[in-house]
C-alpha cells in the first residue's frame, strides 16, 4: 500500500529556553493511503499542533512533511493552497463553517475556490449520506451543532480528497451524536477511499480506528 | 464604576484599530470645526481692521455749537467724541489747503489715517501738526522743529493773515495715488492749537464737526444704532441733514457679524451631522459585531445602564485624547493659511492697505467647539447604546454577530470568489448599507458643491465687467449726486467726452480693431418705490434682437417679444429685486427722460424681468431707444476689440487716455481674468479643504466597516484558508467587497450628487453668486473622485491584507478553539 503521509524528524517548539514548548519533538510517522488514524493524548500534549503540520496549516521548527510523496516544503504559499483544497479535508472542534453561506454553498466551497464544476449528483449523494439533503438552504446558524459538524464532514470529502483531517469533530457533541458523527465520517471514508486522521478524547472512537497514536509532551509514545 | 472604567479601557486597547479610527474621526471633526470657527473669527477681524482703517466712528453731526457739544458730552447713548473745526483756508497758489482745530473730548474713536506719527498735537499758538503732503506742498522740508510761513483765511472768509509756526507733529496720510490727479482735487489739511482757534474766533461763532461713537455697538444691529444716533441728534438739536453716518463701518461691524455668524453656524451643522453620522456608524458597527461579547458581560450580570455608560465612557475617552489634537490642528490650519490668503486677496482688492497681526483666537469659539463634538459623540451613540443594552445574553452563545430573522439563503449551485464577498455584505447588509450611505453621503456633498465651483468660471465673472472686446473704457458717473451734480450723468453727456472724434482717435491706435458704444440715460419717475423715492434716478439703455437669447436664459419673469416691445415700449428690468419695487411684468411706468438739459416724459412697460448683469435696470429695445431722438450723446461704455498680439501696446495707450479725464475708467481683460482667477480661487481652494476634510472622515468609516469584517471573520478566514483559498483568493475576496462599497458610493455620488449638485447651482445663480451664469459639469472633479474612491480602496485592502499576512494562518483558526 501506498504511504500517503510521512513525517520525518518533525519538530515544532515555541518560545525559548526556560519557555521552551516543543509542542512537537521528533515525531516519525508514516500513514498509509485508506488508513484509519487515531491521535490520542492529553490536552497540550501536541496533538493539533501536529494535525496542522500534517495539513500544511503550520511551518514546522524543522524536520518535513510529506504529501503524497512530495515535501510540502517545497511548496509555494499558493500550491500549497492548492493542495489543500484539492487533496486535504478539514474538520475542526467547532466553528467550521462561513456563516454567510448556506448548507449547500459551504459545502461546494473548496471546489469553487478551485474554479472547477461542482459534481451535483456526487454532492447531493453525500448530503443524503449525511441526513442533510433538507438542509440544503439553511444557515449555520440554524442548524444544530451535530448538523454543523456534518456539513463540515460534507465539505471535507466534496472535493474527493484523499486525506481528511479532523480535530476533536466530536467535541461540541453528545456522545451519541459524537459516534454517529464519526461513523458517517468513516462510512463516507471507505466509500471514497480516502485516509482518515482523527484526533479525539473518546475511547470509543479511538477503537474504532485501524490505528491508534499515542501523544505524550510532543512525542509519539506508541 | 471602576469595573466598567477599565473594561472600558482594556476594550479601547483591545479594539486598536477602532479606537484609533474613531480618534481621528473625532480628531479631522473638531479640526475642522475650530477650523473653521477660526477662519470666521479672523475674517471678522479683518473685517474688522478694515473697517478701522476708515475710522470707527458711528457718525458726524456737523456745525454743531459749543453748547451743543457740550450736551453731547453728557449725553447717556454717547461713548466717544471727537471734534474738528474748520479754522481757516490757506491761501498758497491754487493749493487747497485748510487749517483744523482737532480736539479728542471723550476717548475712544480711532482713524485709519491721519493719526500723530511722530512729535506732539498742536498746543501753543505758533505750533501746527500736519501730514507730509502738506509741508512739501508748501515747500518746506516736513521735519520737527521747522518753522514755516503760512497765510491763512480764518473761515474761509475776510482778511488773509500771515503767521509763522512750528512744526510740532507728524501726521500719517494715504499714500499719494500713482496716477496724475489734478492738484485742485487733492485738499491738504493740518491742525493748529486751541489757543490759535480762540483767537481769531469768536465764541458764538464756532461751529464744529463732531465725530461720536454712541454705546451698544456689539449687541444693537445697524437700524436700531441708526435709530440711537438720530435720536441723540434730536436731543442736541441737530439737524437731520448734519447727520453723516459712517455706514460702510456699521454694516461691517453689525450686518457681517451676523452674516458670518450665520454662515459658519451653516457650515457647522453640515459639519456636526457628517461626522456626526460617520461617529455613529462606527458605533453601529461596533455594536452589531460586538454582539457575542456584550451578551457575555450580561451573562455575567452587567446591567442596561452599565452596558450603556461602558460604550459612553468609550467614546468620551477617545474624544478627551483626541479633542485637543483636534483644536491644536484646527487653529494652526487657519493661522497660517488665512494671512496668505489675505495677501492675495489684497492683490485685488484695494479697499485696505495692510492689516495687523490677525487675532484669530477665541475662547468662546474654542468652548464652543468643544461642546459640539462632545454632544456630537454622545449623540451619535444614543442609539447604538439602546442597541447594545438590549443585547440579549442568549446572544453569547450564539456564534453569529446578530441573530437575524433569516433563516434560509437561496444561494448559487457554484461558489466562486465574488459569490463569497457578496454573501458576506448581504449578510451583513444592514451594516453595508450604513457605511455606503455615509461614504455616498460626503461624496454627494462633494459632487453636489463641485458642481457650482465648477461653475464659477473666470470667464464668466471677467465678462460681468467687460461684455465684449478686450477693453472698456467707461464713464464712472453718478445717478443721484446732489452735492456735485456734475458728477451726474445727465450733466456728464452734456460734455460730449466720448465724442466721434475721441472715439475715431481710439480706432487709430495701432491695434485696435473696433469700438462699440454703449449708451444709457438717466429717467426718473413719480412711480411709488425705493428707486424713485426723494426724485431718484436710475439709468435705461437698450438691448438688440440678438440679445433676446441671451436675456431669456437668465429670465426670472415675463416674456420677451421682441416686436411687441417696439411696439409698446416695452422693457427689461435686470434686477432680482423687482417684487420689491413693484415692477412686476406687466407695470406701466411713467418716466422722465433727462437728456442732458433737457427732459420729456414717456411711459415704459415692464415686459421681462431678467438679471443677467450689466449697470442699466432698464433695457429698452434698440429701435426704441433710439427714437427716443436723445440731443446728447448717450454713450458711457467703449467696449474696445483689439490684436491681441498689440495688447501691452493698446493697454498703455488706453490707460494714459483713461488717466487724462478724472471720469473715466478703464477696465481691462488681463486684470479682470486675473480677478476672477484670484476670486474664484480664493473661495474655491478652502472649500476643497473642507470637502477633503469631510471625504476623510467618510473615508475612515470605510476602513472601519472593512476591518471589523475583517476582524470579526478572523475564524472564517482562517477555516476558508484551510480549505483551500489562496492569498491571491483571499486578496480578490476583500477587493470583491471593497469594490462592491465604491460601486454604491460612486453610483450615488454620480447620481444624486450630480442631481443636488444641479439645484445647488440653481440656487448659487439665482442668488448670484460669484456671478454664476452658466453650469459646468464637474468632468475634473468626477475623475479625480473616482480615482480617488479607487485608489483609497486598494489602500485599505492592502492595508488589511497586510495586517492578515503578519498573523500566521494557524492563529486565526487557534483563535476559535
Ligand atoms: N502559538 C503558540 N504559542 C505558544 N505555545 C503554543 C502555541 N500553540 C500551541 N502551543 C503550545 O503547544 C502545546 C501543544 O498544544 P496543542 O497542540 O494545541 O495541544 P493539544 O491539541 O494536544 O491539546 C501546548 O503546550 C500549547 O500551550
Ligand atoms: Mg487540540
Amino acid at each position: 500500500m501506498k504511504t500517503i503521509l510521512e513525517t520525518k524528524e518533525l519538530c515544532k517548539y515555541y518560545g525559548s529556553d526556560e519557555n521552551l514548548v516543543k509542542a512537537v519533538d521528533h515525531v516519525n510517522l508514516k500513514i498509509m493511503q485508506g488508513e484509519f488514524v487515531s491521535i490520542v493524548g492529553k490536552s497540550g500534549s501536541g496533538k493539533s499542533t501536529l494535525l496542522h503540520l500534517l495539513g500544511g496549516l503550520d511551518n514546522p521548527t524543522s524536520g518535513e512533511v510529506w504529501v503524497d510523496g512530495k515535501n510540502i516544503a517545497d511548496f509555494s504559499k499558493e500550491q500549497l493552497a492548492v493542495t489543500r483544497r484539492r487533496q486535504i479535508g478539514f474538520v475542526f472542534q467547532a466553528f467550521n463553517l462561513v456563516s454567510s453561506l448556506n448548507v449547500w454553498e459551504n459545502v461546494v466551497l473548496p471546489v469553487g475556490l478551485d474554479g472547477k464544476k461542482v459534481d451535483e449528483g456526487f454532492v447531493k449523494d453525500i448530503l443524503r449520506t449525511l441526513g442533510l439533503e433538507k438542509k440544503e438552504k439553511n444557515l449555520p446558524n440554524t442548524l444544530s451543532g451535530g448538523q454543523q459538524q456534518r456539513t463540515a464532514i460534507a465539505r471535507a470529502i466534496a472535493a474527493k480528497p484523499s486525506i481528511v483531517l479532523a480535530d476533536e469533530p466530536t467535541g461540541n457533541l453528545d456522545t451519541g451524536t459524537g459516534d454517529e458523527v464519526i461513523a458517517l465520517l468513516k462510512l463516507s471514508a471507505k466509500k471514497y477511499g480516502q485516509t482518515l486522521v482523527v484526533i479525539t478524547h473518546n475511547e470509543d472512537i479511538a477503537q474504532m480506528a485501524d490505528r491508534t497514536i499515542v501523544i505524550e509532551d510532543g512525542k509519539i509514545v506508541m | 464604576m471602576t469595573t466598567i472604567k477599565n473594561l472600558a479601557i482594556s476594550r479601547l486597547r483591545f479594539n486598536k484599530s477602532r479606537t484609533i479610527l474613531t480618534a481621528i474621526a473625532i480628531m479631522l471633526t473638531t479640526t475642522l470645526l475650530m477650523g473653521v470657527g477660526t477662519s470666521a473669527e479672523g475674517i471678522l477681524n479683518i473685517n474688522r481692521q478694515q473697517a478701522l482703517f476708515n475710522g470707527n466712528t458711528h457718525a458726524m453731526f456737523k456745525s454743531l455749537t459749543q453748547e451743543q457739544v457740550k450736551k453731547l458730552q453728557n449725553h447717556k447713548d454717547v461713548e466717544s467724541i471727537e471734534i474738528n473745526e474748520l479754522f481757516a483756508t490757506v491761501e498758497y497758489g491754487k493749493m487747497n489747503g485748510f487749517l483744523v482745530f482737532h480736539d479728542v473730548v471723550k476717548e475712544g474713536i480711532y482713524h485709519g489715517v491721519g493719526n500723530l506719527i511722530e512729535g506732539h498735537e498742536a498746543q501753543k499758538m505758533d505750533e501746527i501738526c500736519g501730514p507730509k503732503s502738506f509741508f512739501e506742498r508748501i515747500g518746506v522740508e516736513p521735519v520737527i522743529g521747522n518753522k514755516i510761513h503760512i497765510s491763512f483765511r480764518p473761515g474761509g472768509k475776510g482778511r488773509i493773515e500771515t503767521r509763522e509756526f512750528t512744526i510740532c507733529g507728524i501726521l500719517s496720510e494715504n499714500d499719494v495715488p500713482g496716477f496724475d490727479v489734478s492738484d485742485t482735487r487733492i485738499a491738504y489739511g493740518a491742525s493748529v492749537s486751541e489757543a490759535l482757534a480762540n483767537a481769531y474766533i469768536p465764541d458764538k461763532e464756532r461751529s464744529y464737526n463732531t465725530n461720536i461713537r454712541v454705546v451698544g455697538e456689539n449687541r444693537l444691529n445697524c437700524d436700531e444704532i441708526e435709530k440711537v444716533i438720530n435720536e441723540t441728534a434730536a436731543d442736541v438739536g441737530c439737524d437731520k441733514v448734519n447727520i453723516i453716518l459712517n455706514r460702510e463701518y456699521l454694516i461691517m461691524q453689525t450686518e457681517m457679524g451676523t452674516e458670518t455668524k450665520a454662515v459658519v453656524a451653516g457650515i457647522s451643522l453640515i459639519i456636526i451631522l457628517f461626522s456626526g453620522l460617520v461617529i455613529y456608524s462606527i458605533y453601529y458597527v461596533s455594536v452589531i459585531t460586538d454582539v457575542q461579547e456584550i451578551g457575555k458581560l450580561k451573562a455575567l450580570g452587567a446591567s442596561d445602564r452599565q452596558i450603556k455608560r461602558l460604550f459612553l465612557t468609550e467614546g468620551f475617552r477617545i474624544s478627551f485624547f483626541a479633542v485637543p489634537f483636534g483644536l491644536v490642528f484646527g487653529y494652526l490650519i487657519p493661522y497660517f493659511a488665512l494671512p496668505v490668503i489675505f495677501k492675495e486677496a489684497m492683490k485685488v482688492n484695494t479697499v485696505a492697505d495692510e492689516v495687523d497681526r490677525l487675532h484669530m483666537f477665541s475662547a468662546p469659539v474654542l468652548a464652543l467647539v468643544v461642546a459640539a463634538v462632545f454632544v456630537t459623540v454622545y449623540l451619535s451613540l444614543i442609539r447604538p447604546m439602546k442597541m447594545a443594552a438590549k443585547v440579549s445574553p442568549v446572544e453569547a452563545i450564539r456564534y453569529q454577530e446578530s441573530s437575524r430573522r433569516r433563516k434560509m439563503r437561496k444561494g448559487n449551485k457554484n461558489v466562486n470568489v465574488f459569490r463569497l464577498s457578496a454573501a458576506n455584505l448581504v449578510q451583513n447588509r444592514r451594516r453595508t448599507l450604513v457605511t455606503m450611505l455615509t461614504m455616498g453621503f460626503s461624496c454627494v456633498l462633494f459632487m453636489s458643491l463641485a458642481g457650482t465651483m465648477n461653475s464659477m468660471s473666470t470667464l464668466d465673472m471677467a465678462r460681468r465687467n467687460i461684455k465684449e472686446g478686450d477693453f472698456r473704457l467707461t464713464l464712472d458717473y453718478a445717478c443721484n449726486d446732489k452735492e456735485y451734480p456734475e458728477n451726474n450723468l445727465d450733466q456728464l453727456s452734456m460734455r460730449n467726452l466720448f465724442s466721434d472724434a475721441f472715439v475715431e482717435s481710439i480706432l487709430q491706435i495701432d491695434g485696435v480693431q473696433g469700438v462699440e458704444r454703449e449708451g444709457g440715460v438717466l429717467i426718473g419717475s413719480d412711480f411709488s418705490n425705493e428707486l424713485f423715492e426723494d426724485g431718484g434716478r436710475i439709468s435705461l439703455s437698450w438691448f438688440e434682437r440678438e440679445d433676446v437669447k441671451e436675456y431669456e436664459d437668465g429670465m426670472k419673469a415675463g416674456k420677451i417679444d421682441y416686436d411687441s416691445m417696439v411696439s409698446g415700449n416695452g422693457v427689461i428690468l435686470t434686477t432680482v429685486f423687482y417684487e420689491m419695487y413693484g415692477m412686476l411684468p406687466g407695470t406701466v411706468i411713467p418716466v422722465t427722460v433727462y437728456d442732458g438739459d433737457r427732459q420729456f416724459t414717456m411711459d415704459v412697460r415692464i415686459d421681462a424681468v431678467s438679471p443677467v448683469g450689466g449697470d442699466h435696470l432698464l433695457l429698452l429695445p434698440r429701435e426704441v431707444y433710439e427714437r427716443l431722438n436723445l440731443q446728447y450723446d448717450s454713450t458711457v461704455d467703449l467696449y474696445i476689440s483689439i490684436d491681441q498680439n498689440k495688447y501691452e501696446e493698446v493697454k498703455d495707450a488706453l490707460t494714459e487716455i483713461a488717466d487724462a479725464e478724472a471720469y473715466f475708467r478703464l477696465y481691462s481683460m488681463d486684470e479682470e481674468m486675473a480677478m476672477g482667477r484670484m476670486s474664484v480661487s480664493l473661495i474655491k481652494y478652502p472649500m476643497y479643504l473642507v470637502l477633503a476634510l469631510v471625504a476623510v472622515i467618510g473615508f475612515m468609516n470605510l476602513v472601519n466597516t472593512m476591518i471589523t469584517s475583517v476582524i470579526t471573520r478572523k475564524r472564517e478566514l482562517g477555516v476558508l484558508q484551510a480549505v483551500g483559498l489562496s492569498e491571491s483568493q483571499l486578496t480578490k475576496m476583500l477587493v470583491g467587497e471593497g469594490a462592491i462599497f465604491t460601486a454604491g458610493t460612486l453610483a450615488a455620488s454620480v447620481t444624486i450628487g450630480n442631481l443636488f449638485g444641479y439645484l445647488v447651482f440653481l440656487k448659487a445663480k439665482s442668488t448670484g453668486f460669484m456671478s454664476i451664469s452658466r453650469y459646468h459639469y464637474p468632468v475634473v472633479e468626477t475623475i479625480g473622485l473616482t480615482v480617488a474612491l479607487i485608489l483609497g480602496q486598494i489602500a485599505i485592502t492592502y492595508f488589511i491584507r497586510h495586517r492578515i499576512r503578519k498573523e500566521s494562518l494557524i492563529d486565526t483558526i487557534r483563535c476559535s478553539e
